[in-house]
């Protein structure tokens, strides 16, 4: 297990990296092209249910 | 709520009569997919519990990490259904179609071109919570406009045939 742990992390950095510029693209749309009030509020949404995950995620990981 | 929405190319003369996207229960079953598929890793405890058994903080981690994906796909969903609109002003109908995230389909139809508009709600879902298609049959070509899954259908229907009657007494005007 000792011996995974720091490719765990590289992954789960690299996962996290190509996480979070997956999501960016999905920001940038919402707010680029999206028209109304609802699109803002779904942008909203998106970035707090991602936020919590990644706080959520990083603090289990910190526990391996 | 429509004086706060504008759109790219906007005329000054130009009123937004009718913004709409599709009903919210297009988006049901993605969402409770999603739920579904969030609690199948507890299928895996219950098979591979000796395996897990000392290694449930690394257990629950891949969970995360997989629940993150899931939100993604959702957040996904949520971002094509967001940006795909209808509008319809009185001088013309716009479809916006975001249909991935770097292919984006923008149609105008003028609403001199309308010919015939048909309203299909089919099954009983879509009559129970008022949903369903609009088909806008154009004069000149065999092209069809289609406003897909939208609420209220019979009352944007009548809001496009007032906005052509309109602009068709306004072009007799002379204006």
């Amino acid at each position: 297990m000792d011996t995974i742990i720091p490719y765990i992390g590289l992954a789960y950095g690299l996962f996290l990296l190509g996480y979070w510029t997956a999501i960016a693209i999905l920001l940038y749309h919402l707010h680029r092209f999206g028209l109304g009030r609802h699109t803002k509020r779904i942008l909203y949404i998106v970035l707090a249910g991602s936020i919590m995950l990644t706080i959520i995620t990083s603090l289990v990981y910190l526990k391996l | 709520m429509l004086e706060d929405i504008t759109f790219e190319g906007k005329n000054d003369n130009e009123t937004l009569l009718v913004f709409t996207r599709r009903h919210w229960f297009v988006l049901f079953g993605i969402v409770m997919g999603t739920l579904f598929a969030s609690f199948l890793p507890i299928i895996l405890i219950v098979l591979l519990a000796p395996i897990i058994i000392g290694h449930e903080i690394l257990f629950m981690f891949c969970w995360l990490i997989y629940i993150m994906i899931l939100w993604f796909i959702l957040a996904y969903r949520l971002t094509l259904h967001s940006l795909d609109t209808w509008i319809v002003t009185n001088e013309r109908i716009l479809d916006i179609v975001q249909i991935g995230l770097f292919n984006r389909k923008i149609s105008e139809l003028h609403l001199e071109s309308i010919q015939d508009i048909s309203v299909n709600t089919k099954g009983l879902i879509e009559s129970y919570l008022n949903f369903g298609n609009i088909e806008i049959q154009t004069g000149a070509t065999a092209q069809r406009f289609m406003f897909d899954k939208v609420p209220n259908p019979l009352d944007i229907k009548d809001a496009i045939m007032d906005a052509a009657k309109s602009k068709e007494h306004d072009t007799k005007q002379g204006f």
